[in-house]
C-alpha cells in the first residue's frame, strides 16, 4: 500500500476542520423567512407554530422539559434530563440544526416550505 | 450474460434517479392589496407569472366593483337606489343568487342585507361600540334578506335597506380566480385571499396542500392541518375583529335576528368545499347558527366539509375529513361528527 | 495464548474500563448528545499495535458491555456498542496503512467513525433524519479528542517498543 506522509493527514483534517467550521457558521446565521416551528414528542408531531407571526414570547408547557416561543425563533427554557445539551444550546432561527432533548425524546424543528403551504382563520 | 443484466438494471435505476431529480417547477407568487386585506396567490408552471398578473388584475375590478365601502362601487350604487330596481353584473348576481340561498337554507342566520347593523356597531373603525338597544330594534327593521328583489338581471331592495358581500366576496374571488387560472392552463397553485384559502390540484410534486388552521385562541399557533386538492378551506371566527367594552367582547359576526354577535357557542367555523364561495358563505352561517344547527344544516344539506371549534375547548369535525385533517396540539379535543345522527341527538365519535 | 498475552489483556481491560467510568463523570462542553472525549479509546489503540487486533476487539467488547453494566444503562450500550464497532472496524482498515509514526491519523479517524455511528443511532431512535445536522460540531470534535486520544496512544506505543511487552 502506498504510505502518505504525515504531513499530508495534517492537511486533510485542518481541511476538514476548516469546512467543518465554515459550515458551521453558515447554518447558524441563515435566516430564513417562512418558520414554521414543529414539536415532536416520542416522534409524535405535537404542535406547529408559525414564529413568524409570534409578537409575544410565550412558553408551552411539555411533560419534562417547557419551549419558550420568541419571535422568529425558538429555544428550550428549561427540561429535566441530567445532559441540559437542549437547554445550553440556545435559540434556533432556521431548520438547519434542530433542538433535540435526547433523554426525553423531544425534537423540535423548524420546518421549511415544505411544511405548510396557507393558513386559514383570522387576517393574515 | 449476468454482468450485463446487473449494468443494465444499475443503469436503468440510476436514469430513474435522474428521472425524478429532474428540475422543480418554477413557482410565481403575487402579493395583493385588495378586498381589506392580504392577497397571495402561488402558482406553478409556464405561464403562471402571466396567469398570476391577470388574476391581481381581476382582483383590483372585483374590488372596485363589490366594496361597500367604495363611493362608486355597484353595491354602493344599489345602497343608495333602495327602492327602485338596478341593473347589477353577473358577477354581483351570482354571489346574491348563492347568498339567498344560503340565507334560506339556514333560516335568515346567513344575511347580506345586515349592512346597517354592521355600520350601526362600526367594527373596526375608532367609533365600535355597543349600540343602545332601541338602535338596534331600529336598523333590524331593514335587516330582511327576503326582502332583496332579485329578478333578471336586476336588484330592487326594499327602502332603508343595504347590502354588503362581505362575507361572501372573497370566496367569490378565490372561486373566480381558480376557475380562471385553470382555464389558462395552471394545474397546480395555492390562493391565500386574508383567511380564505383556495387550492387549485395539488402540489407540483404531486402531494397536496397543506393548510394550517390557525388557533383561535393563540394566533401563532395551529389548531390543525388540512390536506387538500382542489378545494377550499374558509374559516370564520369572532377573533378576527372585535371590540372591548365594559370587560366584555363584542366580535363582529352578527346574528341577523338578533342584532348582537351571535352567541352560538362557536369560537371558529371552518368550512372545505370545492366551491370558495360556497365555503365563504357557509363559514358565516354555521359560525351564527351554533353547534347543533350547524350540524344540522351539515346532515340536511352536505356538499361540504367543516371543522366546529367550541368555546368550551372541543374540535367537531366532521367525518368526511377523517382522512385529511388532522389535530395539532393538546388544546382541545377532538370528536368526529357522523352522518346518521337521528333527530335531535347528535352522533360523536372520540377521534384520536 | 500465553499468559502474558492474557494478562495483558486484563490489565488492558481493567485500565479501559476505569477510565471509561472516570470519563462519565466528567460534563461536556459542546451542546450536541454523543459527544464526549473518548479517551478509554487509548487503550484500544495501543492494544491494536502491542497485541493483535483480535485481542484488542476483545478488550473493547469487554470494556463495552462492562462499563453499560457499571455506569450506564441499556440506552449507553447502545451507543457505545454502535460507536465502539464503527470505531475499531475504522481502526482495523487504516491501521493497515499508516505507520507506527501516524497512530494520531487512525485515532482521528476511529474518533471520526465513532461519532458517525452514534449520529446514525440517535437518528434511528428519534425516528428523525435532523440529526445528521449536527455532523460538523461532532466532525470537529473527533478531530480533536482523536488527535489528542491518538497521540497519547502513539506515545504510549513508542515507549512500550523497549519494555518485554512488545
Amino acid at each position: 500500500m502506498r504510505k502518505i506522509s504525515n504531513r499530508a493527514l495534517i492537511i486533510i483534517f485542518l481541511g476538514l476542520l476548516a469546512v467543518s467550521a465554515v459550515w458551521i457558521l453558515i447554518a447558524a446565521n441563515i435566516e430564513q423567512d417562512e418558520l414554521t416551528a414543529e414539536i415532536y414528542v416520542d416522534g409524535r408531531l405535537m404542535y406547529t407554530l408559525d414564529l413568524s407571526k409570534v409578537t409575544e414570547e410565550y412558553t408551552i408547557e411539555l411533560p419534562h422539559n417547557t419551549v419558550l416561543v420568541g419571535e422568529g425563533e425558538i429555544s428550550m427554557l428549561s427540561a429535566d434530563c441530567p445532559d441540559q445539551l437542549c437547554v445550553r444550546q440556545g435559540v434556533i432561527r432556521n431548520g438547519i440544526q434542530p433542538i433535540i432533548c435526547l433523554p426525553n425524546r423531544v425534537e423540535i424543528r423548524i420546518v421549511k416550505d415544505s411544511g405548510i403551504d396557507a393558513v386559514t382563520g383570522g387576517r393574515s | 450474460m449476468k454482468r450485463r443484466l446487473i449494468i443494465v438494471q444499475a443503469v436503468a435505476l440510476l436514469l430513474l434517479a435522474l428521472a425524478s431529480c429532474s428540475a422543480k417547477p418554477e413557482k410565481s407568487k403575487v402579493t395583493v392589496f385588495a378586498m381589506d386585506t392580504v392577497i397571495y396567490l402561488e402558482a406553478y408552471g409556464e405561464g403562471a407569472q402571466a396567469a398570476l398578473d391577470e388574476a391581481a388584475e381581476k382582483l383590483y375590478f372585483l374590488d372596485e366593483l363589490l366594496s361597500a365601502t367604495k363611493e362608486d362601487s355597484e353595491i354602493s350604487k344599489i345602497n343608495k337606489s333602495a327602492g327602485s330596481f338596478v341593473p347589477i353584473s353577473d358577477e354581483v348576481i351570482k354571489q346574491l343568487e348563492a347568498a339567498l340561498e344560503v340565507s334560506r337554507r339556514s333560516g335568515g342566520a346567513f344575511d347580506v342585507s345586515v349592512l346597517p347593523l354592521v355600520n350601526l356597531w362600526g367594527f373596526g373603525t375608532e367609533g365600535a361600540h355597543v349600540p343602545a338597544a332601541e338602535e338596534i330594534e331600529a336598523a333590524l327593521q331593514y335587516v330582511d334578506y327576503g326582502k332583496i328583489g332579485l329578478e333578471g338581471s336586476s336588484v330592487r331592495l326594499a327602502q332603508g335597506m343595504s347590502i354588503t358581500l362581505g362575507a361572501i366576496a372573497k370566496g367569490y374571488a378565490s372561486q373566480e380566480l381558480s376557475e380562471m387560472l385553470k382555464g389558462r392552463g395552471i394545474s397546480s397553485a395555492i390562493l391565500s385571499l386574508g383567511g380564505n384559502v383556495q387550492a387549485i390540484g395539488s402540489k407540483p410534486d404531486g402531494l397536496k396542500w397543506r393548510v394550517a388552521l390557525r388557533d383561535p385562541v393563540s394566533a401563532a399557533e395551529t389548531a390543525g392541518v388540512f390536506e387538500l386538492s382542489d378545494m377550499a378551506a374558509v374559516t370564520s371566527g369572532g377573533y378576527e375583529r372585535y371590540f372591548e367594552q365594559d370587560g366584555k367582547v363584542y366580535h363582529h359576526i352578527l346574528d341577523p335576528k338578533t342584532g348582537y354577535p351571535a352567541e352560538g357557542g362557536l369560537i371558529s367555523v371552518t368550512i372545505v368545499c370545492d366551491n370558495g364561495m360556497t365555503a365563504d358563505a357557509l363559514s358565516t352561517a354555521l359560525f351564527v347558527l351554533g353547534e347543533d344547527k350547524a350540524i344540522e344544516y351539515w346532515r340536511d344539506y352536505g356538499g361540504f366539509e367543516a371543522v366546529l371549534i367550541t368555546d368550551d375547548g372541543r374540535m367537531l369535525v366532521t367525518e368526511g375529513l377523517r382522512d385529511s385533517f388532522k389535530k395539532s396540539g393538546e388544546s382541545y379535543s377532538l370528536l368526529y361528527v357522523t352522518r346518521n345522527g337521528g333527530d335531535k341527538c347528535v352522533k360523536y365519535q372520540t377521534g384520536r | 495464548m500465553s499468559i502474558k498475552r492474557i494478562a495483558t489483556i486484563a490489565a488492558l481491560t481493567a485500565i479501559a474500563l476505569t477510565i471509561f467510568m472516570l470519563e462519565a463523570q466528567i460534563p461536556v462542553i459542546i451542546a450536541v448528545p454523543g459527544v464526549k472525549l473518548g479517551l478509554s479509546n487509548i487503550v484500544t489503540l495501543i492494544a491494536v499495535y502491542i497485541l493483535s487486533k483480535r485481542d484488542a476487539g476483545i478488550i473493547l467488547a469487554l470494556r463495552i458491555m462492562l462499563g453499560s453494566i457499571f455506569a450506564g444503562n441499556s440506552m449507553i450500550f447502545l451507543y457505545s456498542a454502535a460507536g465502539g464497532l464503527l470505531s475499531f472496524a475504522s481502526v482495523c482498515l487504516t491501521s493497515s496503512f499508516l505507520r507506527e509514526k501516524q497512530i494520531w491519523a487512525v485515532g482521528v479517524l476511529s474518533a471520526i467513525a465513532h461519532n458517525a455511528a452514534q449520529i446514525a443511532v440517535a437518528a434511528l431512535v428519534m425516528d428523525s433524519l435532523a440529526l445528521f445536522w449536527y455532523l460538523p460540531w461532532l466532525i470537529i470534535a473527533a478531530i480533536i479528542t482523536g488527535a489528542f486520544t491518538g497521540l497519547s496512544a502513539q506515545f504510549a506505543v513508542k515507549s512500550l517498543k523497549n519494555t518485554r511487552l512488545r
